[in-house]
């Protein structure tokens, strides 16, 4: 898990992932981590991966055909 | 006859080896190519070529319908971390492969290093602006923001034509049947694949296997850096469970969870 | 009883307040309660003597309520007769009760608690939800100080000379979770004489307590004063040091011993059972679990103060003590069950029939059933929907019986509560019904829903369509599975042959079972021979002599004398293993194994040990006392050196039976020879249990106690004939140097580390080398591995009763296996597709049930069904999705998730 975090937060999805062992006796530590990890991803804001459009490839730049010369 | 040519015959002649894998010139391009005892004479053919194959993984494949067969390889020093992941993982067997070790690595520590990674071509002003620069270290790839990363990432990402070129150049990737194809994980016949999930799945089985051969980047039509991405997911796996792939341990990724692992409750 | 359903409407109405034992007082219950939360049968009961109907003759207002109509005030107290052959005792213990302790103001300040209220302060389910906070104004303490043997080792304010065993432990155990508990960082003192952490990993946990900042000071307090004007505490006491501190803490804890209750002891009057002056049952070291009368037995706090893993264990030992005379009538009063045959659904089209149940007023008093039962019928494949008022009501069931037959489901999702209590129960609806048992989905709309929603009835409304569409989305996907017998071989097998093996292979003779018993010398009897007597005095040899006899004269043991193990195939039920000896080697069939390899005294290069004659061991001691050896008849000084290669960096762990082993021979020493001076220098003097009283009488005696610290370890020099051993007094703060004629060295007892067998039969090591129980405290005999049981030193350093104990209880155990007919295989287990699995090992690497094994020929992983306990690590770990847990396989989850989402 904490792989995976380090992981995502490479690609720029950072925080957005959370482990936590909670046992069915700790109904308190269920709600606080809940409504923590709640509003951390309320500040991080949406997915970035549903609002992604495409590259914004900019005008200035020689246009696409040029290929290679690009270095993609 | 060099050294090489030498040894590699004397292997054969004293059923060392049974099979030689090497690359032999045809039509000008290095290819891979067996050598063998019936055809010992061809061995005067070995060349040790600039260009790379995984000649392991074809060692491997050697070895799952010939088990009992000895191999000779060719090795640079990325072939000699990946058959000690391939021995790790089950898929060959120590006992039965012996190495000739040729100068490779491009390290300044090398004089007569040889390979096809020293060779790097520089990043384009599109890439450098939008997406992220190959020659790049993990750390480098870390000074953008969250939101940056995630641009550029998928910038990379999209460039993919899901040709599986990574995975069938790769020399640890031996699955017969792979999460990459499995249609429950990925959506069949779409592209762009989906971001980034077909490039995360495969990130994440290169934790503790990939031994940054760099092959994938060099076969990917698309450029995009995964030399890089597999780089940081092996420095993750370093980090936390103190595992590098590839060294000569012998130590699989499955046994280093801990000493007492069993599905209990921890004692007191 | 049986109509109730533990809705708990009746507490909630009920309108007597009554104090709460449970919670020690802490908080009230009402008249009609369920004792804890986790009750065994879930069920309200009446408490009698508070009902307010009971006492004054109105209000029934439980009767009006319950939706369940299961309250009955007519019921009587039946007195009921039964004809049983065997008895086991096992009434438990009472905690000390301190407020004889004038001087620990336990009933004078709220705050100074017992640590059994400390314990439920700390429990979720106790009076503040495991938030730590003290009980006179629920402020969250910050300094908290746990003052140990209250109640134990002391016959001044109280009867209980005995050590209680366990408070050291639940002390260190209670600040590590105290502190985990507090928001702040916790100042925790704990106040000690010994500290008498001697059960497995028990010494690395106190180390690592200590370094987790835990102050451990080795102090006995004598009063704890009210601070005027607050709620604290003030404690002084005297530092080792001899100076005197004062300190104010928020919370006192006493740590209180263990004792019989004195209605236990009119009990045991009125069966005729003995007891001992501390009302523990009296028996030898060689049959813990036995009383003076035959036929009944004690285990438990009963036979002595011990903790859970020593209470479970003397548990199934007494359980197998009890059976043995009972075991040619096994069987002979229970009947079988026949099922109906099972309905071929291959070929059917899923027709799912939902069950949405109201659990009285538990979901219909917040989810909107009715909606959730006209949502489930819009869903694919649904062609019945149900809404019950119980859905686990007998006649729910016998309805369900009907309904699944009249309406050809195939499918069955019950929307309820958890899998975890009533899945089985609706698994055997389905049997009934003729369908296979793995048809059935069940969506927790109580626990996972309306219970904790109840102030949202909308969305918990939305949650319980979630629920219902996700189950019912797997339900569709579902597809029976088998469930086969395997014959077995009711063998057993039994691995060493010390007093545990034989003592396991005994009583598996006395339930009818034929016994392999194999032993690498060529001696029965093990560390035993070597043993002069047990604590209680008795000797060891002719002991070890009449068991010898009892198996050589056993038809049902068949002996294998300096004999190895070469090889083990199989698993539980029928294990193939080959047996070597010498030239000679055979295979035999068994079902079950017991590991009873026992471990060994080290000899440590310490000390002079081997180098100098004056210096032995505690088992050439006791040969010397034996044979009334010379060597001590003319000594003058013997020094005993407690912990050597124990408690130390190699072996962090305590050997558990040193200090009373030294104790024992000093004792034995000095009542042959009352002129003669004995020291033990020793860290921490652990006699537990009854043992404390051999260390009361050694100090009445005269045998010198000193203690000494890891860091400044007494030093021995050779002088002639003599050994010089010197030594700091930390009493007097002075260096001691005494000429011991003999000098004997409590060395560590340590494991075989017998790999090679650990890996024959697939069970894991500790990193001292102990065999890994599968649970420390709950099933100290089992390993994961099935069908693979542990007793004796193996296991951890014990004493014989210890040893008996377990060995009895690893018999009984491996009983379980083999009574049985046949072994049920099958049903939720991994399957690995051959041709799809590239035989990487992970998953092999990551089973902790040993149950896959590599087929070298096909180079595949193959699950074996018996061993799989369904955990999905192999799913989890194969890079390939090879294995499939079956019941849970990708695209039953899969849709599961799919459906979740939307």
């Amino acid at each position: 898990m904490s792989f995976l975090q380090a992981l995502l937060d490479f690609m720029g999805l950072g925080g957005r992932l959370h482990l936590e062992w909670i046992s069915s006796a700790e109904a308190r530590k269920f709600v606080q981590v809940v409504t923590e990890f709640t509003a951390k991803i309320k500040v991080l804001g949406p997915n970035p991966i549903k609002g992604w459009q495409g590259p914004e490839i900019p005008d200035s730049l020689p246009s696409i055909f040029e290929g290679r010369a690009l270095g993609v | 006859m060099n050294m090489m040519h030498e040894i590699v015959k004397e292997w054969l002649e004293q059923e060392k080896i049974d099979l030689f894998i090497g690359y032999k010139v045809v039509d000008g391009h290095p290819l891979p190519c067996f050598f063998t005892r019936e055809n010992i004479d061809d061995v005067d053919n070995l060349v040790e070529s600039k260009a790379r194959y995984p000649l392991e993984k074809i060692a491997a494949k050697v070895y799952s319908t010939h088990p009992e067969m000895k191999i000779g390889i060719l090795a640079r020093d990325c072939n000699q971390r990946a058959l000690n992941v391939l021995y790790v993982w089950n898929q060959l067997d120590p006992e039965k492969i012996e190495t000739v070790g040729i100068n490779c690595c491009p390290s300044p520590a090398r004089e007569h290093a040889d390979c096809s990674y020293l060779e790097r071509e520089p990043s384009g002003p599109l890439k450098t602006l939008i997406g992220i620069e190959n020659n790049l270290k993990p750390e480098q790839a870390e000074v953008y923001s969250q939101e940056e990363r995630f641009k550029r990432w998928s910038y990379e990402f999209e460039k993919c034509i899901k040709c599986y070129g990574c995975r069938n150049i790769c020399p640890v990737c031996f699955c017969k049947e792979c999460s990459l194809e499995h249609s429950d994980l990925i959506k069949k016949g779409e592209l762009p694949v989906e971001i980034p999930i077909f490039h995360l799945v495969r990130a994440v089985h290169m934790a503790g296997r990939c031994i940054d051969c760099g092959l994938c980047e060099d076969a990917c039509p698309a450029n995009i850096p995964l030399r890089l991405l597999y780089r940081e997911v092996n420095q993750i796996t370093a980090r936390l469970f103190d595992y590098r792939a590839g060294t000569d341990s012998g130590q699989s990724p499955f046994s280093i969870l801990g000493e007492n692992v069993t599905l209990e409750p921890m004692s007191l | 009883m049986d109509k109730c359903i533990a809705c708990g409407t009746c507490a909630q109405k009920c309108p007597k307040k009554v104090e709460d034992e449970y919670n020690e007082g802490l908080i009230k219950r009402k008249a009609i309660y369920v004792p804890y939360s986790q009750a065994v049968p879930l069920k309200y009961t009446i408490d009698k003597d508070y009902c307010i109907y009971f006492q004054k003759g109105k209000c029934r207002a439980c009767e009006k309520l319950c939706p369940a109509k299961a309250i009955n005030f007519e019921e009587k107290e039946k007195e009921l007769i039964l004809n049983v052959g065997s008895l086991i005792l096992s009434p438990g213990f009472k905690s000390f009760d301190p407020s004889s302790y004038d001087a620990y103001s336990y009933a004078r300040l709220s705050n100074v608690v017992t640590s059994m209220e400390f314990e439920r302060i700390l429990s979720a389910t106790g009076p503040f939800m495991g938030h730590l906070s003290r009980p006179s104004d629920r402020k969250e303490p910050q300094k908290i100080a746990w003052i140990q043997c209250v109640g134990s080792r002391d016959l001044n304010t109280c009867n209980n000379g005995y050590c209680s065993s366990v408070c050291c432990m639940y002390a260190v155990k209670q600040t590590v979770i105290a502190g985990e508990h507090s928001k702040t960082p916790l100042d925790c003192a704990v106040f000690f004489m010994d500290m008498r952490t001697h059960g497995k990993d028990f010494d690395k946990y106190y180390e690592n307590a200590g370094k987790a900042g835990v102050r451990f000071i080795r102090s006995r307090i004598h009063t704890v004063e009210p601070l005027p004007g607050s709620d604290d505490a003030r404690i002084r006491y005297v530092t080792e040091d001899g100076s005197m501190e004062d300190e104010i803490f928020d919370m006192v804890v006493l740590s209180t011993g263990l004792e019989i209750d004195a209605s236990i002891a009119d009990l045991s009057e009125r069966l005729g059972v003995e007891l001992d002056k501390y009302r523990f049952t009296s028996t030898d070291a060689f049959h813990p679990v036995g009383t003076s009368i035959p036929g009944i037995y004690a285990c438990g706090v009963f036979t002595g103060p011990k903790d859970i893993p020593g209470s479970v264990m003397e548990a199934s030992a007494a359980a197998c003590a009890a059976s043995e005379k009972l075991s040619p009538v096994r069987n002979s009063n229970t009947r079988k069950f026949v099922a109906p045959p099972e309905v071929d659904v291959s070929a059917q089209t899923p027709r799912v029939g939902v069950f949405v149940c109201n659990c009285g007023t538990n979901i219909g008093g917040v989810v909107r059933v009715p909606e959730v039962a006209e949502y489930a019928g819009t869903l694919p494949n649904v062609v019945y929907v149900e809404e019950n008022l119980f859905t686990c009501s007998q006649d729910t069931q016998d309805k369900m019986t009907d309904v699944i037959e009249k309406e050809s489901l195939n499918r069955v999702v019950v929307a309820a509560c958890t899998p975890r209590t009533h899945e089985a129960l609706f698994q055997e609806t389905l049997i009934n019904a003729g369908l296979n048992k793995y048809l059935f989905e069940m969506a927790n709309i109580r626990n996972h829903d309306s219970w904790v929603h109840a102030d949202d009835p909308d969305a918990a409304t939305e949650k319980a369509k979630d629920l219902v569409r996700m189950a019912v989305a797997k339900a569709a996907l579902l597809s029976p599975l088998k469930q086969t017998d395997l014959s077995l071989s009711h063998d057993a097998l039994v691995v060493g042959g010390g007093i545990s093996g034989m003592t396991a292979a005994l009583s598996l003779c006395k339930q009818g079972y034929h016994v392999h018993l194999v032993e690498k010398s060529d001696n029965l009897g093990g560390n035993g021979r070597k043993i002069y007597k047990t604590y209680s005095g008795e000797e060891v040899r002719p002991f070890i002599d009449a068991l010898v006899k009892d198996i050589e004269a056993e038809n049902l043991v068949t002996l294998h004398l300096g004999t190895s193990i070469a090889n083990v195939d199989g698993f539980v039920g029928n294990f193939k293993t080959e047996l070597k000896s010498g030239e000679f080697s055979e295979t035999i069939e068994h079902g079950a194994v017991i590991l009873a390899t026992g471990a060994k005294e080290s000899r440590p290069g310490e000390y002079l040990l081997g180098e100098h004659d004056a210096v032995v061991t505690h088992l050439e001691m006791d040969q010397l006392l034996r044979e009334t050896s010379p060597k001590l008849e003319d000594a003058q000084n013997v020094v005993f050196i407690q912990c050597v290669g124990s408690r130390n960096d190699e072996n962090p762990y305590c050997s558990k039976v040193c200090c009373t082993h030294s104790v024992e021979s000093a004792l034995a020493l000095k009542r042959k020879n009352p002129d003669l001076n004995v020291y033990i220098l020793y860290r921490d003097m652990r006699t537990y249990g009854k043992r404390e009283d051999l260390y009361r009488e050694a100090r009445e005696i005269g045998v010198l106690f000193v203690r000494y610290s890891k860091e400044d370890k007494p030093v021995a020099t050779a002088d002639g004939e003599k050994v010089l051993v010197e030594f700091r007094d930390p009493l007097i703060d002075r260096r001691l140097a005494v000429k011991a004629d003999i000098l004997c060295l409590a060395t560590a007892i340590i494991s075989h580390r017998d790999r090679q067998l650990a890996q024959f039969f697939k069970v894991s090591m500790d990193s001292d080398g102990w065999f890994l129980e599968a649970h420390q405290k709950l099933r100290p005999v089992d390993f994961a591995n099935d069908g693979v049981f542990l007793c004796g030193m193996a296991h951890y350093p014990k004493p014989i009763e210890e040893s008996i104990a377990q060995a009895k209880a690893a018999a009984s155990r491996a009983t379980t296996v083999l009574s049985m007919d046949h072994i049920q295989v099958g049903g939720i287990v991994s399957y690995i597709a051959p041709e799809l699995c590239s035989g990487c090992l992970g998953c092999i690497s990551v089973c902790p049930f040993g149950a896959i094994d590599f087929d070298g020929e096909k180079r595949v992983a193959v699950v074996n069904q018996a061993l799989c306990k369904g955990c999905g690590a192999c799913a989890a770990a194969c890079p390939s999705e090879t294995p499939v847990l079956m019941g849970f396989n990708n695209d039953e989850l899969y849709a599961q998730i799919k459906n979740a989402l939307g």
